[in-house]
């Protein structure tokens, strides 16, 4: 006789209704998860198969679990319990599954919780680019090595950037933006390097112990963010995750920090300051004696994009395939899917470019010069380049031929053009033209529209960047996909990363699916 | 005679180009930087030459004592170098002393970067 789904059911709970009333325990404080698992502990393969991390301990017969518990860890410990992290009354801990029954038991103990699993970011990137590969054939895992993080901070209190007995790993943390440039000279008026304040890793454990104070945070979470996709250990069980279950690339190695903007808050960074913040970490993993990896997501669209400005040289001189143990890691940008970058070849009978541009309605800014756009172009040093500009009006200024400069205040807005007036550029033997449109007054701010930018030459190759603006503005006409990768990942030595879509919809922490539209196709690059 | 006065008038005409040009030196201004060049023509406009300006600068030779005091005359505060690659910060009014000195190659300015965010993030916004 076949038992039907229901009888099946019926069946189950009947076995599980007198299990409970047989041994009398509280399983109004285990969550059902863990109550099948206490009954029924050969389900410990059901239970785990979303443990695919990079897992490091046994857990042939253990479990990770979310505590309410008052009880000191001493405690927990006496109990069998490996305690992780506290935060309140809730206890992230490793316990062994026989020892669920009596924890539940326990007048300490007020819940026991099998952690949700849920996905993150790194659940797929980590195998998919080898990581996982490499530290399970080689063992390897980041362990004597420095990651360096030139961004906007980090959290130094989280625990991923801790090692298991909660002393930190980072070795040096550096912040520009405390105090910053008070007065406006330009100068960080730090006491120390580079006009920084500095965080020995001595001071950071006194801080997370209690006993100091590390006056640095990443209230923007872009650096806090970098550095657990780079380094994070796994050790935060926030949202419900179990320790250990999702780490970063180098999870062992130790971290050199530099909060390398000059303002709490914000998200922009300076050419001179990365170079100073390079020079630190390269001294600072020398004193260690330690190999380097240093990574940079930021960029910009200044410069000839072709690795010869000051500040990619600045790489060069640091790192190369002659000079072992040093890495530059930057991220290749952001603009791909946008139309900042036109080119053109000039020919006799094709001898003239109208490149188009569009400045959208805007608030203006208060001040003088705080509304603008900018414009770099490169053109071939055998081409002897003339440029015009036209308002939305259609009222023309220029030619301005090469070898020099022209300003004019008009109704528009000021403009400027700079057409190589010193000459062949001695960097990468170009030609640098350079076109502003801004408020000279602020009662004169560029005018919203469609400008033209009037480019003429017999022969020869440009490339005009929309390097620069504080308000929308986007090229319109010969618009070039192609030369997009941001400056520094431009310089020859540096690693330029780039990615691709390994995932095209998610639900974020707040438990909205993210379906974006058009859906990227999965294995596309991404718009870098 | 009307070669010598032409020559006379010729010299005069450069003369006063010279001073209108602020004595520029071609080989000085080829050494700096567009962005660089514009920056300081708005400091100009604003009369704030006396102030400060970021600037990067690459040298073709170890800096001496020598080096050190011609840039400390021009109250050039170096921040850092890498190799040959300087990070400094100078009065503004003294950036063309600088690209005047020999071992000087190039001077340029700061320039400004961004972060760059995952693509998840940048959806996120886009939503």
């Amino acid at each position: 006789m076949k038992l039907t789904r229901l009888q099946a059911i019926l069946g189950w709970i009947f076995v599980f209704m007198f299990t409970l009333s047989a041994n009398g325990l509280e399983y109004s404080k285990l969550d059902p998860r863990l109550k099948m698992l206490e009954q029924n502990p050969e389900m410990i393969r059901l239970y785990k198969t979303h443990q695919k991390g990079l897992q490091k301990s046994n857990f042939d017969q253990n479990i990770n679990i979310l505590l309410k518990t008052n009880a000191d860890i001493e405690y927990l410990e006496q109990l069998g319990v490996k305690v992780y992290t506290v935060i309140g009354d809730i206890a992230t801990a490793n316990v062994p599954v026989s020892s669920l029954g009596y924890l539940a038991d326990d007048p300490m103990i007020d819940y026991l919780e099998a952690p949700k699993k849920m996905n993150l970011h790194t659940d797929i990137a980590i195998p998919e680019i080898g990581a996982l590969s490499v530290y399970q054939n080689y063992g390897v895992s980041g362990e004597g090595v420095i990651i360096g993080i030139i961004d906007t901070g980090i959290d130094w209190r989280h625990d991923d950037f801790r090692n298991d007995d909660g002393t930190t790993r980072i070795k040096y943390l550096l912040d520009f933006s405390f105090p910053g440039d008070t007065n406006g000279d330009e100068i960080l008026d730090g006491p120390d390097q580079f006009g920084g304040t500095l965080y020995t890793e001595q001071e950071i454990n006194n801080a997370l112990f209690g006993s100091g104070i590390v006056n640095s945070d990443d209230v923007v979470g872009h650096g806090t963010h970098v550095a657990g996709v780079a380094a994070g250990n796994g050790r935060a069980s926030g949202n419900g995750l179990p320790s250990g279950q999702y780490v970063g690339v180098a999870p062992e190695a130790d971290l050199i920090i530099v909060k390398a903007t000059r303002v709490q808050g914000s998200q922009s960074f300076y050419g001179d300051d990365y170079v100073n913040a390079l020079k630190f970490i390269d001294d600072m993993a020398s004193s260690l004696a330690q190999p380097y990896v240093v990574n940079m997501s930021l960029g910009s669209n200044d410069g000839a994009h072709d690795g010869t400005s000051l500040s990619e040289q600045a790489i060069d001189e640091l790192v190369g395939s002659d000079i072992p143990g040093k890495v530059v890691v930057v991220s290749a940008g952001n603009d791909g899917e946008n139309d900042i970058h036109a080119s053109g070849t000039f020919t006799n009978s094709n001898n003239s470019y109208e490149v188009s541009f569009q400045i959208d309605e805007y608030d203006e800014n208060s001040g003088n010069y705080d509304d603008y756009v900018l414009f770099e172009t490169w053109y071939d040093g055998t081409s002897n380049v003339s440029v015009s500009i036209e308002t939305p009006d259609g009222t023309g200024y220029g030619p301005v031929s090469r070898g020099t400069e022209y300003s004019r205040n008009t109704s528009d807005g000021a403009v400027y053009i700079d057409n190589a007036s010193g000459g062949k550029n001695p960097l990468n033997q170009d030609y640098q033209l350079i076109i502003q449109v801004f408020d000279f007054e602020s009662a004169k701010p560029p005018t919203a529209g469609e400008w033209k930018i009037i480019l003429t030459s017999t022969s020869g190759r440009f490339d005009l960047w929309l390097s620069t603006s504080t308000m929308s503005a986007s090229l319109t006409s010969h618009v070039d996909p192609s030369m997009l990768i941001a400056n520094p990942a431009t310089a020859f030595n540096s690693i330029a990363v780039g990615s691709y879509v390994t995932k095209n919809r998610w639900t974020d922490l707040d438990g909205k699916t993210i379906s974006p539209v058009p859906l990227p196709t999965l294995y596309s690059a991404s718009a870098f | 005679m009307k070669k010598t006065v032409f020559s006379y008038l010729l010299l005069l005409t450069m003369f006063a180009a010279s001073l209108i040009s602020g004595c520029r030196d071609p080989e000085a201004e080829k050494k700096i930087d567009g962005n660089l060049r514009a920056q300081l023509v708005q400091y100009k406009q604003r009369k704030d030459l006396d102030k400060n300006i970021v600037i990067l600068f690459k040298v073709n030779e170890d800096l001496s004592e020598l080096h050190h005091e011609m840039l400390q005359k021009n109250s050039v505060n170096i921040n850092a170098n890498i190799g040959p690659i300087y990070t400094a910060t100078v009065p503004a009014k003294n950036v063309y002393n600088l690209a005047k000195m020999r071992f000087i190659t190039y001077i340029q300015s700061k320039s400004k970067l961004n972060a760059h965010q995952p693509d998840s993030t940048r959806i996120k916004d886009k939503d």
